[in-house]
């Protein structure tokens, strides 16, 4: 099976694009923005030669894992729209609960109840975690193309079959959990999960459900954590995330901080190095 | 002021200052070529700077007579505010090339810097072409809405 739409995505006009390889699907997708697309339209591919992550690190994309980018066309406003990160968030955890068998009691061992822990977990901003290791990167680029509107790229990375050894975090791939769906049954998932939280989203007017819904499936909340912000590192306890999805933290000191942009580290020891 | 150079363009500083003063800004750095000019209005002292260019650093103190700099550019009208909240980086990523200069020619609609709020991170193009003759900020600097960044005559 090649790459396919969700019927319910396709409805909603969404559309497809898909290649063999790509230098990035966000760079096609900022591509198209340019030559006039007017955005709904998923760019995916089976190989990435030059993926990128947060400040320019490298996202391998072997065959066999997805990477997949959504280009929509914003308003000026991207405030409301990097919001989008967060749907993008919830979007593949819904979409990693439907096609992997068993997502919800894997570590409830008793299966007692309907709400056992959920294996996969959202790690703020944007990163989903498959028992604690980085499953996928999620990666959002804007580029104004005139006064009024903005292409957003939201580019996807999931570690379906192959994960990366050198990096300095813990990682896994949907294959070494023990799941066999592949990238394109992952992608009908997503496109699926995406639609559907895009319009919990509703221009940025259904953001507190979405960061309701991300809160409940939030990685180390209440817990201790360290953010890097660009050379200094916080160190406190993870309060929640406020009404614009900034990561709230209560310092040693007891002050709250809030931030906008930085990495986030879960433990007491959480090393400036391992950013 | 201290000059360790000869020859270098006074009236330059003083436009600078004019700019500070102007613009209620409390630094501003040009680069022209391997010369480098900081001026700040705040208590004298001296920020390292990795460049190995030479350093001038002028204090402005208070208000400064206008009437000897009509060439002064208006920053308020060229400079390139901060549409957003967030970091700015002047470069892809920590060990690549700026993507501009002091001094660099742009095209309207190139990519001046990246300001990432919320992971994403938003390319901030040239409002028109021009000249870039002053970047107010540094690498991973937090920025306000409305901050001015570059200066595009």
């Amino acid at each position: 099976m090649g790459f396919q739409l969700a019927p319910t995505a396709a409805a909603e006009g969404f559309r497809l694009e898909a290649h063999d390889t790509v230098s990035s699907t966000n760079i096609i997708a900022l591509e198209r923005a340019r030559e006039g697309d007017q955005g709904k339209l998923w760019i995916v591919s089976k190989r990435q030669e030059s993926g990128r992550g947060r400040r320019g690190r490298v996202w391998v994309t072997p065959e066999g894992n997805l990477a997949a980018t959504l280009l929509l066309i914003v308003g000026r406003d991207l405030k409301t729209a990097a919001t989008l990160g967060f749907v993008a968030g919830l979007a593949l955890a819904d979409a990693l609960n439907a096609v992997v068998p068993n997502a919800r009691i894997a570590i409830a061992p008793d299966g007692a109840s309907g709400e056992c822990s959920n294996r996969f977990e959202l790690k703020w901003p944007n990163d989903v975690l498959a028992d604690g290791a980085k499953l996928s990167g999620i990666l959002l680029e804007s580029s104004m193309l005139d006064n009024e509107r903005a292409a957003l790229a939201i580019g996807i990375g999931v570690n379906v079959v192959a994960y990366p050894q050198d990096v300095p975090y813990p990682a896994t791939s949907l294959k070494a959990l023990g799941a066999t769906c592949d990238a394109e049954t992952l992608f009908l998932a997503l496109s699926d999960a995406w639609s559907d939280n895009m319009r919990l989203w509703n221009e940025g007017r259904g953001l507190d459900q979405i960061r309701q819904r991300w809160l409940s499936r939030a990685a180390g909340l209440g817990g201790q954590v360290a953010v890097r912000v660009d050379g200094n590192v916080v160190r406190g306890v993870f309060e929640t995330i406020d009404e614009d999805c900034r990561f709230v933290i209560r310092d040693d000191s007891g002050a709250i901080q809030k931030i906008a942009a930085g990495d986030v580290h879960f433990g007491a020891v959480a090393s400036a190095g391992a950013a | 002021m201290s000059i360790k150079k000869p020859g270098v363009d006074q009236q330059m500083i003083r436009d600078l200052a004019g700019i500070l003063n102007d613009t209620n800004l409390t630094e501003i750095e040009v680069e022209l070529g391997d010369l480098k000019v900081r001026v700040s209005r705040q208590a004298p002292t001296v920020h390292a700077v990795a460049a190995p260019a030479p350093v001038f650093t002028q204090t402005a103190p208070g208000p400064q007579p206008t009437a000897s700099a009509p060439a002064v550019p208006d920053v308020s009208k060229n400079a390139v505010p901060s549409p957003m909240v967030g970091t700015a980086y002047l470069a892809p990523s920590p060990d690549a090339k700026s993507f501009i200069e002091v001094g660099q020619a742009v095209k309207e609609g190139q990519t001046l810097l990246i300001i990432e709020a919320m992971k994403t991170m938003n390319q901030i193009p040239s409002p028109r072409s021009g000249t870039v003759t002053a970047i107010l900020i540094e690498d991973a600097q937090p920025v306000e809405f409305g901050m001015p960044l570059v200066v595009i005559e």
